[in-house]
């Protein structure tokens, strides 16, 4: 036990990480060789990949924006990923300049670079923790601290709850933490799916299996996401392509019909009892 | 800006123009991390700083360069976002005939264009260069971070291994042991150096075997987490243990996958715990461990603990208790026993101990003795030092000491029962001794006292069986040999160890409390045969009983023969009672009384075991109501000695005071001469006839 034999998940640079592979196709440089071998490999089986995260990242933006505007001013982003460009907090905060934000992922690294990139900024921290445990996440000093439950909070679930599996019930999953969230938050989902393209996708899905990553890429249908909603009510226009989700411009919506409809993406708001 | 741009209308249409198509096909190819319309109006500003670069040949470098960078800083890395922006923006500035003359604007257009390239280049080396450096970092952060919670997980790790009583040991795949814990070694009775190394198929019972090998092939497969079976471990001295035995896969990225052995003591008091509530190995009142618990646990540690130091019981007992609940209530008897529980786990707050209470006023503590440790002697001082500091309950100042029995480092395979019965009885032995005694176990006292205890143990049984007798000898007087009155004695007819003599069924009632009873009994017995020898002889022949100490003090004596004399219809002059000198001479009262209302009723009162030492005289010619007073013959040495001679000159003196003398244990006619000269007026003994039933006295 006392030799350093052991090197914790995330940390092993012969793995490739999710998070720092979804930063090489969004065109950033913190990644290593084994993340780009594992983008490249992605781009071979689905050319879209590029698209695919730039039409996640531009939804993001939109949803923050849009919920920004609506008030939200508590952001609780988890699968958060390496920090780039457009981040949440440097979105809100355009909006609103007093918004909160933490951000959570289990990857250290992606956590560890979180922290440098935060460490000025009061209003955003950083926790390492994973989104199969919601008690662990809500109770961590770090989002008790910064988040006040009984004020409406956005959960952002992006690109993330594809990664459990059936078995872990992601539907009760998600009811824990919509459970601790006072009426009026919100949540936003973006998944991927395999609705279309089922081949492609099937390929894709083998390229993440084949790495020696852990996370696998586990598909939903449109009723199957639309599924994880249940108890809030959805934002028009419900669930749809991440790109359709109230496209502002050129930059939201990708040449490839298909490419625009591989994530379904939706935000739904937790009702106000005997409210609207 | 020092070159104006034209200001003509076309050619702020054709800037915009080129703005809008450039944002369309930058942000189709790259996140851009802002709106439509906010992009095209960055890109506008790019269109006029490279018009201005076009116009002025001075300016061309720089507006270049800073474009490239500023695409950069877009989040525009991509090389097609270059080729794009190189392409279009290339076309468009041609197409702005307006900005320099015809022969220039080639020129100039390539200039500009050259030096975005460079800007975008430079800028984006700079920025993968940074990204780089800041990932190094974050890796190396987040491993500093793993490493940190990895040692501390170690150090957890290390002080369970260290202190559960759970064996932990790490096993290659063929068994052998390459880590263990003291744990392990304890339950399979080695030295910890021993068992790392060995295989733990050796380490189990043989029987066992094949299957842990079949377990250990599961794992080595792979898909098994964990294993757990009872299994049987084997001893050193080639005993067995029964321990819940758990094996779980330890895969590793460097070297041979290692099963984590965990190895329960299926006897551990752990299990008794589960299977039991809390309540049932716990006393309600002072919430100390109860017998069960402690016994539970003295098993356990008596296997485990370190045989260099071994473990200690103290058996407590408090001294006088029930003068708490009896005259203050039980209440305050309820808060001296809780306030004594909460001293007694202070006194061993250091050690690895368990205190127990195991009745009314019995406590223990079981320690397993460490280097550090103090000794009994220490122990015992400390225990006696924290009991005896007064404190108040329901205002009353009360303080506290105990006798206690101490059983020290017993051999290991002592059972929990045989120690706690030797416990038991070393603390009797202290009792014995007074108030706050304390006493280290004997093995050869203990045999003793075990066989003594069983025997009062059984008898009450016996005595309500029948097997206790009253036997009658014959008390003559010296003059005519004729039988004065008759001594009562007891006569236990075990049915295996045969006649046990009356000194003896006393003392083992009175070690039992039973002589009270017991004594009654005897007595009503006696004072119904003294009433029919009446009526069948037509003379007095009165009964004589010598009282035990206990009985002598009994407060209800007088009541007992007052009830029994008037139940028998026996006048108490024909009863005489025989209380021993010792227990008058060392009483604080009870007994007088008890004799000087005995003989205001009449009662014959006589003195037992009387020696004629100074102070049994002093006391006898205080004006006690003494009819007699009886001596052994042991006590009066041979007829022609020394001795003999001044007991003769004493007894002459009690003779003077008018109170009687007799003889007990005369053997020898010379001796019945003896007695005679110096005044005794009956005797008994093996010379005169032996006890036995009513009728050997009037036959």
């Amino acid at each position: 036990m006392s030799d350093l034999d052991w090197v914790p998940e995330g940390i092993d640079i012969t793995v490739p990480s999710v998070a720092r592979t979804y930063d090489y196709l969004l065109g950033g440089a913190h990644n290593l060789a084994v993340d780009r071998a594992m983008g490249d490999q992605m781009l071979q089986v689905l050319p879209g990949a590029r698209d695919l995260v730039r039409l996640n990242r531009s939804f993001l933006r939109r949803a923050v924006t849009y919920l920004a505007e609506r008030g939200v001013r508590q952001f609780l982003d988890i699968g958060s990923g390496i920090p780039t460009v457009g981040n949440v907090h440097e979105i809100a905060q355009e909006v609103a300049p007093g918004c909160r934000v933490v951000y959570v992922d289990k990857d250290p690294v992606a956590i560890a670079h979180s922290r440098l990139i935060l460490a000025d900024d009061e209003n955003t921290t950083a926790v390492q923790a994973d989104l199969r445990e919601p008690e662990d996440v809500l109770s961590r000093p770090e989002v008790t601290g910064l988040l006040d439950f009984d004020e409406p909070i956005a959960l952002l679930l992006l690109l993330v709850v594809h990664f459990v599996r059936p078995e872990e019930e992601p539907g009760k999953l998600l009811a824990r933490y919509g459970d601790r969230l006072a009426p009026g938050s919100f949540m936003v989902i973006s998944h991927a799916t395999a609705d279309d393209r089922a081949e492609t996708m099937r390929r894709a899905a083998d390229t993440v299996r084949e790495s020696k990553s852990k996370d696998n890429l586990v598909y939903r249908t449109h009723a199957e996401v639309t599924e994880l909603f249940d108890g809030y009510e959805l934002v028009e226009p419900g669930v749809v392509g991440h790109a359709l989700w109230r496209p502002g411009g050129v930059g939201d919506i990708a040449d490839t019909a298909e490419d625009n409809t591989q994530v379904w993406a939706g935000v739904g708001r937790k009702p106000v009892i005997g409210g609207r | 800006m020092t070159a104006p741009l034209p200001q003509d209308a076309d050619g702020l249409r054709a800037r915009t123009k080129l703005a809008k198509k450039w944002a369309y096909l930058l942000s189709s190819k790259t996140f851009i991390p802002m709106a439509g319309a906010e992009l095209e109006r960055q890109l506008l500003g790019f269109v006029e700083r490279l018009c201005a670069g076009v116009v002025s040949e001075a300016l061309a470098q720089r507006a270049g360069r800073e474009v490239g960078d500023a695409l950069v800083a877009l989040n525009c890395t991509s090389a097609e976002s270059l080729q794009v922006s190189v392409e279009i923006v290339s076309k468009g500035l041609l197409g702005m005939s307006s900005l320099a003359p015809p022969d220039k604007l080639r020129e100039r257009v390539v200039d500009v264009i050259a030096s975005l390239a460079a800007g975008f280049v430079d800028r984006i080396r700079a920025s993968t260069l940074a990204q780089q450096e800041q990932l190094g970092r974050s890796l190396y952060k987040a491993m500093r971070q793993a490493q940190a919670e990895l040692q501390a997980s170690e150090l957890r790790f290390e002080l369970l291994e260290e202190h559960l009583s759970t064996g932990i040991a790490t096993a290659g795949l063929d068994g052998r042991l390459v880590r263990s814990n003291g744990a392990l070694a304890r339950i399979v009775d080695r030295q910890p150096a021993e068992v790392t190394g060995m295989s733990l198929f050796d380490l189990v019972h043989p029987e066992d075997r094949t299957a842990l090998r079949t377990d250990f092939a599961q794992l080595t497969e792979g898909g098994t987490a964990s294993i757990t079976q009872p299994r049987r471990l084997l001893r050193a001295d080639g005993e067995r243990a029964w321990v819940t035995l758990t094996l779980s896969p330890l895969r590793r990225i460097e070297g041979p996958a290692q099963v984590m052995v965990l190895a329960e003591d299926a006897t551990d008091v752990n299990l008794l715990q589960g299977q039991l509530n809390h309540q049932a190995l716990h006393d309600v009142l002072t919430r100390l461990p109860n017998r069960q618990y402690f016994t539970s646990r003295l098993e356990q540690a008596l296997r485990t603990a370190d045989p260099g130091t071994g473990v200690s019981v103290f058996h407590l007992d408090l001294d006088g208790f029930s003068r708490f609940t009896g005259g203050l209530g039980r209440a305050v008897g309820d808060h001296v026993l809780k306030i004594v529980a909460g001293r007694l786990q202070a006194v061993v707050a250091e050690e690895n101990a368990m205190v127990a209470r195991f009745g009314h006023d019995e406590f223990a503590i079981l320690v397993e003795n460490k280097q550090t440790t103090p000794d009994v002697v220490t122990m015992i001082r400390r225990i006696n030092d924290v009991l005896s500091a007064p404190f108040h309950s329901d205002g009353n100042r009360v303080a506290v000491s105990a006798t206690i029995g101490v059983v020290h480092r017993p051999p290991r395979d002592s059972t929990p029962a045989a120690l706690l019965d030797s416990a038991d009885l070393t603390l009797r032995r202290a009792k014995g001794n007074g108030r706050r005694q304390w006493e280290l176990a004997d093995r050869a006292q203990d045999g003793r006292d075990r066989r003594t205890f069983s025997l009062a143990a059984t008898m009450p049984g016996a005595w309500e069986n029948g097997e206790i007798q009253v036997l009658y000898r014959p008390v003559v007087r010296l003059s005519d040999r004729q039988v004065e009155s008759a001594e009562v004695l007891l006569r236990w007819d075990h049915p295996k160890l045969g006649a046990l003599p009356h000194e003896q069924c006393l003392a083992l009632a009175e070690d039992t409390g039973l002589i009270v009873p017991l004594g009654t009994w005897a007595l009503r017995v006696a004072c119904e045969q003294a009433r029919a020898w009446r009526r069948e002889l037509r003379r007095d022949l009165p009964v004589r009983w010598a009282l035990t100490p206990s009985q002598a003090a009994d407060p209800d004596l007088l009541g007992v023969v007052r009830e029994v004399l008037s139940d028998t219809g026996l006048p108490p002059s024909s009863l005489r009672l025989g209380a021993p000198a010792q227990a008058l001479f060392g009483d604080r009262g009870e007994v007088a009384d008890n004799l000087q209302y005995l003989a205001e009723d009449e009662v014959g009162v006589e003195l037992e075991e009387f020696t004629a030492a100074p102070g049994d005289l002093v006391r006898l010619l205080d004006g006690l109501p003494v009819r007699a007073v009886r001596m052994t013959q042991s006590a009066a040495a041979e007829p022609d000695s020394a001795v003999a001679r001044a007991l003769a000159g004493v007894l002459e003196v009690v003779r003077d005071a008018g109170v009687g003398l007799t003889a007990a244990g005369v053997t020898t006619p010379e001796q019945a001469r003896w007695w005679r000269e110096v005044g005794a007026d009956t005797a008994s003994g093996p010379l005169f006839a032996p006890a036995g039933p009513p009728d050997a006295i009037t036959r």
